[in-house]
């Protein structure tokens, strides 16, 4: 974060370097300026260019004018990057030097919290290491015993979470994650999920539909770790777009934090088409079953994603009964959805839908003739062969899937 | 007389006026993106992609042209790289030299019976091989006659599987997580379609290198090579972050992009008449995307994704340039069209102008300014103390503004860790302007003769490996 500050410190640097030189340059002026409204001549500026400019000031042809501002401005730059240069310089040159003995106070810092740490897990004088614990800075604390307890499990990792509540670091975490720098507010967010506290469950609650796309990812995921209850709610009044980084941040979350799924049938109602993509994609990857048949009513959805992600949730739980549907919608579907579809009644595998397929290896499109063969059941290829075989593309195609060495 | 030169001043101090708070305006946005990247990126996890089921698939596509001696080595790179699902794509454009041996022995690899899907014309594909070692499953190695690197990436694109491809030099060296940088870009889109995005490029010339991988950072031994270091800082820090925020960005640099296949084929693939196809490629896809009145944009990701060994010898250096700029030309005539069409938004009406004046049109004016200021001398017209009063200003501005992006480095990503490296990239900075500035100028020149010649070829690059001694 400490690189951040300086570099917003340099560019204000180089700012007000550029304000000062103006005021430097236009010092005597500036009340005419807003006074008249006009800009005095270059003659009246105390500036060592003066003599320079001295055979520009002859007349006052409107060139000769012209000139003179000309000259008042390149003045103006040839200074701003001149003190730029120098500021930059030495900017680097002590943030050089700032950093490394910043670098090595807390990596001393580091070191000192560590052995407290240890001295409260492994010694009797845990009473000590706490006191000395509570006089350390507390951003660095708070890094350790993350660091430590998401290392560890069992009684150790039950060990260190009461010593962040006793030294009263929930506080901390707290406070910072009302911070007005969205930022920080994301960072300790993230810990008080960590470290499970609770009453960050409001604080998150508040920005779980902030137009900062981070910020609201990081709020849903605080929100859903300390919320077991009413975890997966939000989504019903959910407006934003859940992206697919979003959707696959929650669902690793799911998998990591072990969260207790709800049924997601209940959200493929909602009119935001994005929680309804990640509805279907939870029902394909925790193979939720129990109301199936819903699925189907959204083959008609106007949304383009929705309606691949339907027919890839009809090949996962394996719904047999789609199948004249998906026969039924192929033409009018997009190219997306119609791969989708091929894939699925290649999986479904009725004697209807190979039977489709085969159909439409007539319609000569390598792409879809590839798709289909691919995925169609090995039992058909040989009749695939024997009825296309004068077809060159169709007999390579199938040459192609066959070998194992191209198809691992 | 009078008023021809009072017009002609007028005119190019304009110009030179414009050219100057064009780069001030790139500088300040890319100062601001680049604090707001930092601080979302730093509390990101690229790695749950690896785990996740959702993650997409990506084909690499790498052409090789007479890559012998580090083909082994650069393709053992491209199969560690960090990624879930991906697979790697080697095409070998008629190599003359044993590269195609190489990798065959090494891989081992067997002809297969690969249906090619010709989406994209391309010059005769000889042979497809795969590995009968599963280790290498990954692993596709195309046999082609020679057509250039656009032609081979056409090939690549025909038998590539995934939903997405990344076009690369097999000479560079690209960081291990960089897939799984610029696929976020993609994930993350809404309404607005992403379909490419290009990562920052550093350069690897003394750097140590071991298995294709990074070791150890150095600010290049050679002069040239260290005048590039500026360059390509500035460019990719401060002027292509900058565009990729304005959505501007005209180009995605060949070394190392991802694209959105779906849109790169329909709009035709890489165009294999021209030896500037990665910009062709870019302009064509936005194009295409205006034309279907589709909202889109090319992202640029700030972080070093990828290093590349750049030339060190005048020559060498000379023809990239020249190459470079008949590239430029050729897109800006193809898409002549875009110039102030507002029909294709920023791009025609910021992106192609700006390139069109501030890119293409910069050195000529330039070159012309110097045989004015010949003639003006010569004529005994011109005004000393005015004269070296506009030069130091040239040169000023010229220093301040390499200083600010080894500033934008040092505070982002922080490569050169030693002191001394900064020291030399000062004094490097404190010298390109009188030194190496010109040098472009004459080889960007000579490119436009070039291409007013009709000339088509890339002209051989010597390379001379990583970890050779300048």
């Amino acid at each position: 974060m400490l690189s951040h500050k300086y570099m917003v410190i340099s560019v204000y640097i180089a700012l007000l370097s550029c304000v000062l030189t103006i005021v430097f340059f236009f010092r005597n002026n500036l009340e005419i300026i807003f006074t008249t409204g006009k800009f005095p001549l270059i003659t009246n500026l105390k500036f060592n260019l003066n003599e320079f400019i001295h055979a520009f000031n002859q007349d006052n042809t409107p060139h000769q004018v012209f000139l003179r501002y000309f000259i008042a401005l390149v003045s103006l730059f040839i200074i701003i990057c001149f003190i730029s240069i120098n500021v930059l310089f030495i900017l680097l040159i002590l943030r050089r030097l700032i950093k490394f003995d910043k670098e090595k106070k807390d990596a001393l810092k580091i070191e000192h919290i560590q052995k407290l740490i240890i001295q409260y897990l492994y010694s009797d004088k845990s009473a000590y290491a706490i006191d000395q614990l509570r006089r350390q800075q507390k951003q660095i604390v708070v890094d350790q015993l993350l660091a430590l307890y998401v290392s560890i499990v069992g009684n150790k990792a039950r060990m260190v979470r009461e010593l962040f509540f006793s030294l009263k670091l929930d506080e901390y975490v707290y406070m910072r994650c009302n911070n007005y720098y969205w930022h920080v507010r994301v960072k300790y967010m993230d810990i008080a999920s960590i470290m499970k506290i609770e009453r960050v469950k409001n604080i998150a609650q508040r920005y779980m539909h902030s137009s900062n796309s981070l910020m609201r990812t990081c709020a849903i995921k605080a929100y859903l770790n300390l919320d077991s209850e009413h975890s997966f709610d939000y989504l019903h009044r959910f407006k934003k777009y859940i992206t697919e980084w979003n959707q696959i941040n929650l669902y690793n979350l799911i998998v990591k934090q072990s969260l207790s799924v709800p049924s997601f049938y209940q959200f493929l109602s909602s009119d935001n088409p994005t929680v309804v993509c990640f509805a279907l994609k939870m029902i394909q990857l925790h193979i939720q079953t129990e109301r199936r048949r819903e699925v189907l009513q959204l083959l008609l959805h106007k949304d383009t994603a929705v309606r691949k992600e339907v027919v890839i949730t009809i090949k996962v739980l394996y719904i047999k009964e789609a199948v004249p549907l998906l026969m039924a919608n192929y033409k009018t579907e997009s190219e997306l959805v119609q791969f989708e579809i091929i894939r699925t009644l290649a999986k479904l595998d009725t004697e209807e839908s190979t039977l489709f397929l085969i159909n439409l290896l007539n319609v000569d499109d390598f792409k879809f003739r590839m798709e289909i063969i691919k995925n169609i059941s090995l039992t058909y290829r040989k009749r695939i062969l024997t009825e296309f075989e004068s077809n060159k593309e169709i007999v390579a195609i199938v040459k192609h899937v066959s070998d194992k060495r191209i198809m691992f | 007389m009078n008023t021809v030169t009072y017009i002609l001043n007028f005119a190019i101090m304009i110009y030179s006026l414009s050219i100057c708070l064009y780069y001030v305006f790139l500088g300040l946005v890319s100062a601001f993106h680049l604090i707001a990247y930092k601080k979302s990126n730093s509390f990101v996890d690229h790695n749950l992609l690896l785990s996740s089921p959702m993650a997409p698939g990506i084909s690499i596509i790498a052409p090789a042209y007479n890559e012998s001696k580090t083909i082994v080595d650069n393709i053992n790179a491209l199969l560690s790289l960090h990624y879930g699902i991906f697979e790697v794509i080697v095409v070998n454009d008629g190599s003359k030299d044993d590269s195609l041996e190489k990798v065959i022995k090494e891989y081992e690899l067997e002809k297969v019976d690969f249906a090619v899907n010709y989406q994209l014309k391309t010059k005769e594909i000889r042979s497809v091989y795969r590995s009968t070692n599963k280790a290498y499953r990954f692993l596709t190695l195309i046999d082609k006659e020679n057509g250039g690197k656009a032609d081979s990436l056409n090939a690549g694109l025909n038998i590539s599987q995934y939903d997405y491809f990344v076009a690369i030099d097999v000479d560079s060296v690209i960081e291990p997580d960089a897939l799984l940088k610029m696929i976020k870009p993609f994930l993350e889109s809404t309404d607005k379609k992403v379909i490419a995005t290009g990562g920052a490029i550093y350069i690897a010339n003394s750097c140590k290198i071991e298995n294709g991988q990074i070791i150890d950072i150095e600010v290049p031994r050679n002069m040239l090579a260290r005048f590039q270091v500026l360059e390509y800082t500035r460019a990719f820090l401060m002027g292509r972050i900058a565009w990729s925020r304005l959505n501007g960005l005209l180009l995605v640099s060949g070394a190392l992009g991802l694209f959105d296949k779906n849109v790169a084929i329909n709009c035709g693939g890489y165009y294999s008449q021209t030896v500037g196809e990665d910009m062709e490629l870019v302009v064509r896809m936005r194009r295409y995307m205006y034309d279907r009145k589709e909202k889109h944009s090319v992202r640029y990701i700030p972080d070093p994704l990828c290093w590349t060994e750049v030339p060190t010898t005048l020559r060498m250096l000379g023809r990239q340039r020249n190459r470079w700029t008949r590239g430029t030309m050729d897109t800006l005539w193809i898409h002549r069209k875009l110039f102030f069409n507002p029909k294709y938004g920023r791009l025609g009406m910021v992106g192609y102008p700006f390139w069109f004046f501030f890119e293409w049109l910069a050195p000529i004016i330039e070159f012309s300014g110097f045989c004015y200021l010949i003639v003006l001398i010569l004529l005994g017209s011109i005004n000393c103390y005015f004269f070296l009063f506009l030069l130091a200003f040239a040169y000023l501005f010229s220093v301040a503004f390499s200083f600010y992006s080894i500033l934008y480095e040092e505070f982002t990503y922080h490569k050169y860790r030693r002191v001394e490296q900064i020291y030399r990239l000062f004094f490097t900075s404190l010298i390109e302007p009188i030194s190496y500035h010109f040098l472009n100028v004459w080889w960007a020149l000579t490119g436009n003769i070039s291409f007013l010649k009709g000339e088509k070829t890339w002209g051989a690059m010597d390379r001379k490996g990583f970890n050779s001694k300048e």
